[in-house]
């Protein structure tokens, strides 16, 4: 796909070529909201009003990283549905990890070379790993989601995010020790493979 | 210990520098900081090695799919467009009528200022109302203008009948007639005088008050002492009246003319005339005819107890003066002139014939103030109304 062609029909009012890039883009946008919000529903509703706001100002886009430009605003919108759940507080983060473990969206992908267990071990460690996440702030959840789970480097991030380097630094470095000092706490839950320290 | 408290001097500047050294984001000094640091403290080593076991888990996350797609259709588009929000999230018909309600907020506050504008601040009606003050100064400076005409004119016939009246009267004549001679120099003592009143009358209503007092009884000092207390008196401001700026004495007819038969005596027909000289430039000056009228009192009282000059020796004074040029009068011209001069400016002064004059003109501008409310209103419409559209397009730009 020849995205600078799509964009600009998308700019000229082309739905369909619109669409190729949600296509194109709506696996990372979930994936982004999913970790920073920690709960699926709440997920897609953020993406799908993400893609209807990047659809009405496609005309803004003057050109860079059309990947970071739609990732700002897949961003925005998760801080929307963070601000509306916390003021519809009916059930608390760890609940809503644990009520969507049965529909946790890792069952849907198959890994064959894993055993049993271990894929139970490993559900089990994404779910604490996800619960951590879910304790950090907002600031430091979205930085550590979009480096460390995504892979995006600083200065990716720090465009996504719109804050200065060193602020994507100290934000980085302290949501990971918070995770760090979390799972350190539920040691005895993290598979001995999995634990931090050395015994 | 030392080398301790310098690893916990740099403790928590270490540890924030340990999630980006695992990154490989730091500069060579921080690197080798850090490197010292973690050589030195095996704390450190185990802090850094749980940091990278969480960031390798973290990593670890499966990717989740996507519960469906996020496509758009013809109908999200169609139910997101109607709803623009722009300009503090109003509805379009919520901006239009604010917009529509100031601007005829606008029209009538226009409307009002312009109409509450007319009545008192207009210049033309300050001006209306100056124009009758300035005609009743007008009128009461035309009146001294007129009272020495009427003088004039009652010496005209007057005259005639003085020829025909007793001697005893001269006396009486030349004695106002002495009077104005030494207001008018007459001789080198006087001149210093007369530059007194030469240089510090240097108002209309002064010369008129050194009229009356030129009209007075003949005696040098009280003439003198009145010269100086209408000196001081010519410091008080007093309108312009431009009509009184000749002070003249009466002219050397009426002086010579003498009260007409029957009337009283001459002494005391020109102490009235005087007096009501005096009276009619109070109404204008009524500083200045204050000491005036004082003047005249004071002369008249001098002019009854001093003994009257010879009337010929009070001719040839009056001629010496006629042909010295006193500054304090407007000029040295044969009555005539004087009078003449007298009633020169009388047309140019504001007169009550003049004032509907200015009232009409005064009528003349309110139209054109009508005009211009009318186009600052209208002006104002139309930069409310650009101002508006300007907000709600850049609220619709702005929609995200």
């Amino acid at each position: 796909m020849d995205e600078t062609r799509v964009i600009k029909e998308a700019q000229k009012g082309s739905l369909a070529a619109f669409n190729q890039l949600v296509m194109a883009y709506q696996g990372t946008a979930y994936n982004v909201a999913y970790r920073v919000i920690g709960n699926g529903d709440a997920a897609a509703d953020a993406c799908q009003d993400a893609f209807l706001k990047a659809y009405q100002a496609i005309k803004q886009y003057r050109g860079g990283s059309f990947k970071s430009w739609l990732l700002r605003i897949v961003t925005n919108a998760c801080y929307d549905q963070l601000r509306y759940k916390s003021r519809r507080p009916a059930t608390s983060l760890e609940d809503l990890v644990d009520e969507n473990s049965d529909d946790d969206p890792d069952e849907k992908l198959i890994n064959d070379s894993e055993r049993p267990e271990d894929s139970i071990l490993r559900g089990e460690l994404n779910d604490l790993i996800q619960l951590g996440i879910n304790h950090l702030p907002e600031d430091q959840r979205m930085v550590l989601v979009l480096s460390d789970v995504q892979g995006f480097s600083y200065q990716e991030v720090a465009e996504i995010v719109g804050q200065p380097l060193g602020t994507i630094k100290s934000r980085l470095s302290r949501g990971r020790q918070r995770l760090r000092d979390f799972l350190l706490a539920q040691q005895e839950l993290l598979p001995s493979q999995y634990r931090l320290h050395d015994e | 210990m030392a080398e301790n408290q310098n690893h916990q001097l740099n403790t928590d500047q270490i540890r924030e520098l340990l999630s980006p050294y695992l990154d490989d984001e730091v500069t060579a000094e921080e690197r080798s900081q850090v490197e010292q640091a973690l050589t030195a403290s095996t704390e450190l080593q185990r802090e850094l090695e749980a940091l990278r076991r969480t960031v390798a888990l973290v990593a670890a996350l499966p990717p989740v799919s996507a519960p469906r797609p996020f496509t758009l259709t013809e109908a999200d588009v169609k139910i997101a467009a109607p709803a623009p929000k722009g300009f503090f999230g109003w509805p379009a018909w919520a901006k239009s009528m604010a917009g529509l309600a100031v601007a005829l907020l606008c029209v009538v506050a226009a409307a009002g200022v312009f109409l509450t504008a007319q009545p008192s601040s207009s210049p033309q009606a300050l001006e209306v109302a100056q124009a009758p003050p300035e005609a009743t100064v007008a009128a009461p400076a035309a009146q001294p203008v007129e009272a020495p005409a009427a003088a004039q004119q009652e010496a005209a016939p007057a005259e005639s009948a003085d020829r025909e009246a007793p001697p005893a009267e001269e006396p009486a004549t030349a004695e106002a007639m002495a009077g104005a001679a030494q207001v008018v120099p007459a001789t080198p003592s006087a001149e210093a005088t007369v530059a007194d009143l030469a240089v510090e009358p240097a108002t209309p209503a002064d010369e008129v008050a050194a009229a009356g007092a030129n009209q007075a009884g003949p005696a040098r000092e009280a003439n003198q002492s009145d010269l100086a207390n209408q000196s001081a008196a010519a410091e008080a401001p007093a309108p312009a009246v431009a009509v009184t700026t000749t002070p003249t004495p009466a002219s050397p007819p009426a002086m010579l003319a003498a009260p007409a038969a029957g009337e009283p005596p001459h002494e005391k027909t020109t102490a009235g005339a005087e007096a009501e000289t005096n009276q009619l430039t109070a109404e204008s000056v009524p500083a200045p005819s204050e000491e005036a009228a004082a003047a005249a009192a004071g002369n008249e009282e001098a002019a009854k107890s001093s003994q009257a000059p010879p009337a010929t020796a009070a001719i040839e004074a009056y001629q010496t003066a006629e042909t010295t040029t006193p500054t304090a009068t407007a000029s040295p011209q044969p009555a005539n002139t004087l009078v003449a001069m007298l009633t020169l400016p009388a047309p140019t002064t504001p007169t009550p014939a003049a004032s509907p004059a200015a009232v009409s003109e005064s009528g003349s501008p309110p139209a054109n103030n009508g005009g211009t409310g009318v186009g600052l209103a209208v002006i104002g419409v139309l930069v409310v109304a650009g101002l508006g559209y300007w907000l709600i397009r850049r609220g619709q730009k702005h929609t995200p």
